[in-house]
């Protein structure tokens, strides 16, 4: 069964690494058998079903260009780069970026953010911090040089000023710099941990805090003076450090237990400062050009200890570097967020993140053979978008043989089972290491406790000596000062006495008889007796200051041996300490290293039981898609019922209204009839009464004869009329018995048409409880089709975090600002004049060298990003998390639209000039070249045929105010959406 | 709140992009706080909800240090008292100091906080308690009360920044009090009646290319959306149409747009102009706005002072709050008057008091607060808090509820959660309800 469903998984599974191998193997340096390799080796073996496909060509070199040049590549950069079929293309372009003068001012932003943040300068004047760090990265100087130089570097004089920053910007906060000494140079942020073990983070620990503290907390800012080249006296500030046991160790009381801790650094142990008299702790001169007013720096710098920690073997130190140097490239670290390290949130490849800090180790440190590597990697050239457009969509799953599912499924559920056991030995392992750490920590917190004792000891005994140390200081004091009136005075008598010899001198030639001169003898000569006449004094005074502070030594010494005799308890408490220490530091190391792969396997099984979650969704979706089929067939049928009804319904009505009609009919017959009735009747009437009065008359004449015809002729009208009444009352009654019938009919049918009717709502009802099922049933498909999508946005959202891809993600407001200017030629413009400038100044010779040029291309180009960073600084401030946070964090508000609209350059740099952009599409007659130019050079990839069309149009239709209507287009694509992130 | 469909390669797809389409053009699309990243959506609902309920705050920095003792707590006739005297207010038993006539009569809609203790004595740390509710540490930034109320009650679709703070003369870029919260809350700083920068489209723009431009940059988003649709890219394309609304809505800016006699009511001075924008920008929907009142630092020359300044506060406060009231307002929004800190209640050589944080008030008033109610005591001559102390931690709290906001809730800012106030503090239930 393995060999049929294996096809599958490797299309579920592995897409990417088909896809990849094909794409990019060939251009790798197959010689060079790099690092990169490693890398891919290394994330492969990680894949899991959500997968990428290599990112196209254009977006790719947008998004190396934006990495490692802070702007997107400009048009002529892209065609060439379209155009080169060569196999070593990408590791080709890859140097001809990180050789670009643009890539030195690419780290020297990211020095410049890592280490301070955006801070203002206050202490350091921008042009010389950026002096520094551009001759920083010219050097290729390491990058853990560059660290140590901004914590252990000279702070008496000005040679190391810039490095300085780091301290000074901080305001000298031994609190400000202890919580980014974990930050920036750890990879863990514990500001909760300051008064208390952190709430949230098992393994930050107050000590870890207060460990970091403890190489800063002796330093203080001091003003010194100095004479600036105009001779005029400046003051200046400086991070001055002091001997770590003349201030106050921190103390925080926990549970009970008051502790003092020394240096540690995260993953050390403790370090012990050499135990130095308090007269002994600082140097006894200044340190050569020192400021005037800078103390002298203690013989024991725990800044120095700092550095030489930093440079040894401090594990988190190199992990923090390389996952920031992943970041720098991917979007995201490793871990995430990049100054949370600790067991519960592990780096989501921790063999990765230790490869990586491996490298950069053995690199010693080049930030730029890292940075190659990782742009020379499979997993650097992923989409970025991976999962949104790649093979797995939300309907192929539901378009797959149901027995395909099965199998999937139950791949998914084995993988879950399998991870599911690790996860329960991972745990108890974590939690055996735990209470090993846990005996380990309360061992070392007795042992610390023994010390906290030995110090209060000391303590006491340095009190004693330093209240000797101030009688000696006092009566040296007064020693120097005896010291300085004896030798004053004898040296004023004896050029006393000289002068009066020079004087008498004087007089011997030629002025024997100058009163004056005589009168300034007698005076000079006066003086000198007076002052030779206080040397004795002054002299026994001396001596006496001198008895006086030497009086004084015993006692100091007497005090020297106290206190080193209670010092030298501290040697064996240490050396127990540091014993419980090592234990500790392993214990707790053990413990993170456990920690850490429970939370990794757990992390797993939450990305597994997301899959399955969306997978069941998915499936849930046909059978409710069924379900619904169903429900519509029945609905269907329902209707067909109420069609056959309603036809019912429309014959009966139809026929009842011929019913009606031929009722109608015989009514009116009925009423002919009946009024033909009531005409016979009163014509019968009138003949009766006629013939009455003829019977009348007849008895009152004499002749009757013709009277006897009229009324026999009358008598005959009266039968034929009554005749015709009889018949017509027969015609009438039949007519009746017709209507009846009518009548009758017309009942049978409305009676058929009420069932009909009553049949027909009860078919509504039906149909409506039917619809109404139907609707239930979409509601649920839709229902589920979105519970559907928020799994698979969950599995997505978990994905990112763990795929090793770059990452969506805004352009930093530098990147922002120097795009715009690249893509709308200002920048060029700008290079080009300073190189102008710098040619007319120094023309360069036709021989100059490869390197010359390269150098004069440099300062031409940082010449022009001076020029231009007024711009860039408006949008830092716009579009910025601000001061003193870790990274730019993503925001939109109105104030950055409405300078993109009407405050800033934005528009006006979007209008035709020379050759750029917009000019280049007010030129252009073809609109498909036009467009298709438009959308490279602004977005590097071609429009979709949609955006063709509309732009052509666009453009085509445009006539005279083509031009207004380029700049707007380009304007729309600078402020696009589009435009705003990484590809 | 539904699910925000993002394009995920679905045969939904262009169903969904109709939908938001719609949705945007109306601008409903995915609501909420996209600050914290793509993660924080989820928080969208919650935040919605509230949003809906529409609460309001303002708040009036007495600069300097208001003295307790001439304003809310007046101690007359003791050896501390000075020479200034309590007036009987609106609420029988409660008494104010009589450089608040006007106020007084509005005392039936304020609740006195009469036993602040914050043992600060230092105005930039004091500034920075009262405003943040926490301690100022060299180790961690904490968010102002005005950028927190932004967050968790502006709504953006108004079109209207969130976080104003009314000067004189306006002017000044965004604030940095917003801390972790980003910069999207800092604070726009407005006065003489001048629109926040930029809202104003150049001349050199004529209308057909404005409206051509922004069409242009909508059809070219749309296209790209429907096939890259993420928070992020839902938040840049949305803040283009916000700042178009800002732009249509201008005059709120513009107090010359106020009744002749409402410019009257309030004074023509400074503090007059001030307290008549605060009204216009919470009539409007702003969800915070601070004011400032200029100095109360009295080391010198106290009670002469505080006739001054009071003299101008007095009048323009009075008349916020029965506008507030007359308009349905006050239930929506909350009113702080605090300072950095009180003053001593010992009279110095110069006439003047100091810097005092030890027994001093704060005055709220509006939302879910007990109305005309006095909390907390000092003692005869105001050197101590006797019953009722609270802290800014506690006051910070309570500021959040009384605009119905969950103080004991956290905000996720990239992976961290982060209390909105002192998890170690509490709201002070009692004057809430």
């Amino acid at each position: 069964m393995k060999t049929g469903h294996n096809l599958l998984f490797r299309c579920l599974y592995c897409v990417i690494a088909i896809s990849l191998f094909t794409h990019h193997l060939l251009a790798g340096d197959l010689s060079k058998a790099s690092f990169a390799t490693s890398i891919d080796a290394l994330v492969e073996r990680d894949f899991e079903p959500f997968v990428a496909t290599p990112e196209s060509d254009g977006p790719l070199l947008r998004r190396l260009s934006l990495d490692l040049r802070l702007l997107v590549p400009s048009q002529a950069e892209l065609d060439e780069f379209l155009a080169d079929t060569a196999p070593d293309r990408w590791q080709r372009w890859v140097k001809r970026f990180l050789d670009d003068p643009l890539h030195r001012e690419r780290m020297v932003d990211w020095l410049d953010k890592t280490l301070l943040q955006r801070r203002p300068f206050q202490h350091v004047d921008r042009a010389k911090w950026l002096t520094y760090l551009r001759a920083v990265v010219d050097a290729r100087k390491p990058l853990d040089e560059i660290v140590k130089e901004s914590v252990g570097g000279v702070w008496w004089n000005q040679s190391e000023r810039a490095q300085q920053r780091f301290f000074l910007e901080r305001s000298g906060d031994p609190h400000a710099i202890a919580r980014d000494l974990g930050r920036v140079f750890f990879g863990r942020d514990m500001q909760c941990a300051q008064c208390h073990d952190h709430p949230q983070i098992d393994d930050y620990l107050q000590i870890d805090y207060h460990g970091l503290l403890a190489f800063v907390s002796p330093s203080i800012l001091v003003e010194t003076k100095f004479k600036d080249e105009k001779g005029i006296e400046q003051k200046l500030q400086v991070y001055a450090e002091r001997a770590a046991r003349d201030s106050p160790f921190e103390s925080v009381f926990d549970k009970g237990i008051l502790f003092r801790t020394g240096m540690r650094a995260p993953g050390d142990c403790e370090f012990f400062d050499p135990y130095e008299a308090p007269d002994e702790r600082y140097r006894a001169a200044p340190m050569p050009d020192s400021l005037e007013g800078a103390p002298n720096p203690p013989t024991f710098s725990r800044r120095t200890k700092l550095v030489s920690q930093l440079a040894g073997s401090n594990r988190a130190f190199a992990e923090n570097w390389s996952n920031r140097l992943w970041a720098l490239m991917m979007g995201r670290g490793l871990v995430h967020p990049l100054d949370m390290h600790h067991p519960d949130n592990p780096p989501t490849n921790p063999k990765l993140l230790n490869a990586l800090t491996d490298a950069l180790i053995e690199s010693g440190f080049d930030m730029r053979s890292l940075i190659e590597q990782i742009a020379l990697s499979n997993a650097y050239q992923i989409g970025s978008h991976l999962p949104i457009e790649s093979s797995l969509r939300l309907g192929a799953i539901i378009e797959m043989p149901i027995e395909l599912q099965n199998l999937f499924a139950s791949d998914l559920a084995s993988r879950t089972q399998s991870i599911k056991a690790t996860v329960i030995a991972l745990a108890s392992k974590a939690d055996e290491a735990k209470k090993s750490y846990a005996d380990a920590e309360s061992a070392w917190r007795i042992a610390q406790k023994e010390r906290v004792d030995v110090w209060a000891e000391l303590d006491k005994s340095e009190a004693a000596f330093r209240e000797v140390m101030k009688k000696v200081e006092t009566a040296t004091t007064a020693v120097e000062k005896a010291k300085k009136l004896f030798t004053e005075a004898s040296s004023r008598q004896k050029l006393l006495e000289e002068a009066s010899e020079k004087l008498e001198q004087a007089k011997s030639l030629g002025l024997a008889d100058d009163a004056e001169l005589q009168q300034a003898i007698v005076a000079t000569k006066s003086k000198a007796e007076g002052t030779k006449s206080t040397l004795p004094a002054l002299e026994k005074a001396l001596a006496d200051a001198v008895i006086a502070r030497d009086s004084n030594k015993p006692a100091l010494e007497a005090e020297r041996s106290r206190v080193s005799e209670q010092a030298s308890k501290l040697t064996p408490i240490e050396e127990r300490l540091h014993a419980a220490d090592v234990n500790f530091v392993a214990a707790r190391s053990h413990w993170q290293k456990a920690q850490a792969k429970h939370v990794v396997a757990v992390n797993q099984i939450s990305i597994l039981s997301r899959i399955q979650k969306w997978l069941e969704t998915s499936q849930s979706i046909r059978s409710l898609e069924q379900a619904r089929a169903l429900a519509v067939q029945s609905l269907d049928q329902l209707k067909s019922g109420l069609s056959i009804i309603s036809n019912d319904m429309a014959s009966i009505k139809k026929q009842l209204t011929m019913v009606s009609f031929a009722k109608n009919a015989i009514e009116s017959k009925y009423d002919l009839a009946q009024i033909e009735r009531k005409d016979i009747q009163s014509q019968l009437e009138l003949l009766r009464t006629t013939h009455d009065s003829l019977d009348k008359s007849l008895a009152l004449v004499k002749s009757p004869e013709s009277l006897v015809a009229a009324k026999q002729a009358i008598q005959v009208a009266i039968d034929s009329t009554q005749a015709a009444f009889t018949n017509s009352d027969v015609l009438l009654s039949s007519i009746i018995a017709e209507l009846a019938i009518q009548t009758k009919l017309a009942e049978s049918q409305s009676s058929q048409l009420v069932s009909a009717e009553q049949r027909s709502l009860e078919q509504l009802q039906l149909i409506g409880q039917a619809e109404r099922l139907v609707e239930i049933q979409s509601g649920m498909v839709q229902q589920t089709i979105d519970a559907c999508k928020n799994a698979m946005q969950n599995v997505l959202e978990e994905r990112q975090k763990s795929v090793y891809m770059a990452q969506t993600r805004p352009l930093s407001p530098e990147q922002l600002c120097l795009s715009i200017l690249q893509t709308t030629d200002v920048l060029k413009n700008h290079v080009a004049a300073e190189s102008a400038e710098l040619e007319k100044q120094s023309p360069l010779a036709a021989d100059a060298t490869n390197e010359q040029r390269f150098a004069r291309s440099l300062q031409a180009t940082r010449q022009a990003i001076d020029k231009l960073r007024p711009h860039m600084d408006v949008f830092a401030n716009l579009y910025s998390s601000g001061v003193g946070q870790t990274s730019d964090e993503f925001f939109a508000s109105p104030d950055q639209a409405l300078y993109m609209a009407n405050g800033g350059s934005v528009f006006q740099w979007s209008a035709p000039s020379n050759s750029n952009v917009t000019e280049k599409l007010v030129q252009q007659s073809d609109s498909k070249i036009a467009s298709t130019f438009l959308f490279r050079s602004l977005l590097a990839r071609v429009p979709t045929s949609e955006e063709q069309h509309w732009i052509g149009d666009l453009l085509s239709n445009a006539g005279d105010k083509k031009p207004a209507v380029a700049q707007e287009l380009v304007w729309s694509l600078l402020t696009s959406s589009e435009f705003r992130i990484y590809p | 709140m539904t699910f925000a469909h993002y394009a995920c390669g679905s045969y939904e797809h262009g169903a969904n992009r109709r939908r938001f389409l719609r949705q945007s053009l109306s601008g409903i699309a995915a609501g909420g706080a996209i600050a914290g990243g793509l993660g924080s959506l989820a928080f969208g609902a919650a935040a919605e909800q509230l949003k809906s309920q529409d609460m309001r705050v303002v708040v009036f920095n007495m600069h300097g240090g208001l003295s307790q003792l001439e304003s809310w707590d007046p101690k007359p006739g003791t050896k501390t008292g000075g020479p200034c005297r309590s007036i009987a207010t609106s609420v029988p038993g409660v008494h104010i100091s009589d450089l608040l006539p006007y106020t007084a009569k509005q005392m039936h809609h304020l609740c006195l906080m009469r036993g602040v203790n914050t043992a600060e004595d230092d105005h930039g740390k004091g500034a920075y308690m009262m405003l943040t509710g926490r301690r100022q540490s060299g180790a961690a930034d904490y968010p102002q009360i005005g950028a927190v109320a932004a967050r968790m009650l502006n709504d953006e679709n108004r079109g209207l920044p969130g976080h104003i703070v009314v000067t004189p003369n306006g002017g000044g870029g965004k604030g940095n009090e917003a801390a972790y919260l980003g910069p999207k809350y800092a604070s726009i700083s407005l006065g003489g009646s001048k629109p926040p920068p930029n809202t104003t489209k150049p001349d050199a723009i004529t209308d057909e290319s404005e409206t051509r431009r922004h069409e242009l940059r909508r059809h070219i988003n749309q296209e790209f959306l429907s096939r890259r649709r993420t928070a992020i890219t839902d938040a840049y394309t949305h803040s283009y149409e916000q700042a178009l609304r800002l732009m249509e809505r201008k005059d709120v800016f513009d107090i010359s747009k106020e009744p002749v006699r409402d410019q009257d009511r309030y004074g023509k001075h400074d503090f007059g102009r001030q307290c008549l924008m605060a009204r216009r920008l919470l009539e409007n929907g702003v969800s915070f706005v601070q004011v400032t009142h200029s100095n109360y630092d009295t080391h010198n020359e106290n009670f002469i002072f505080h006739i001054e300044q009071l003299g101008e506060f007095d009048q323009p406060f009075a008349t916020l709050i029965a506008d507030l009231a007359d308009r349905g307002l006050l239930e929506k929004t909350l009113v702080v008057v605090l300072s950095e800190f009180g003053r001593t209640p010992n009279i110095n050589l110069y006439y003047g008091r100091d810097h005092w944080s030890k027994a001093w008030s704060v005055v709220m008033a509006g939302g879910k607060l007990a109305r005309g109610a006095v909390f907390g005591k000092t003692n005869d001559e105001g050197t101590e808090v006797v019953d009722g102390q609270v802290d800014h931690g506690a006051l910070f709290h309570t500021y959040l509820r009384a605009v119905g906001v969950d103080s004991s809730q956290s905000i996720a800012v990239d992976g961290r959660e982060l209390p909105i106030a002192d998890p170690a503090a509490a709201p002070i239930w009692k004057v809430l309800t």
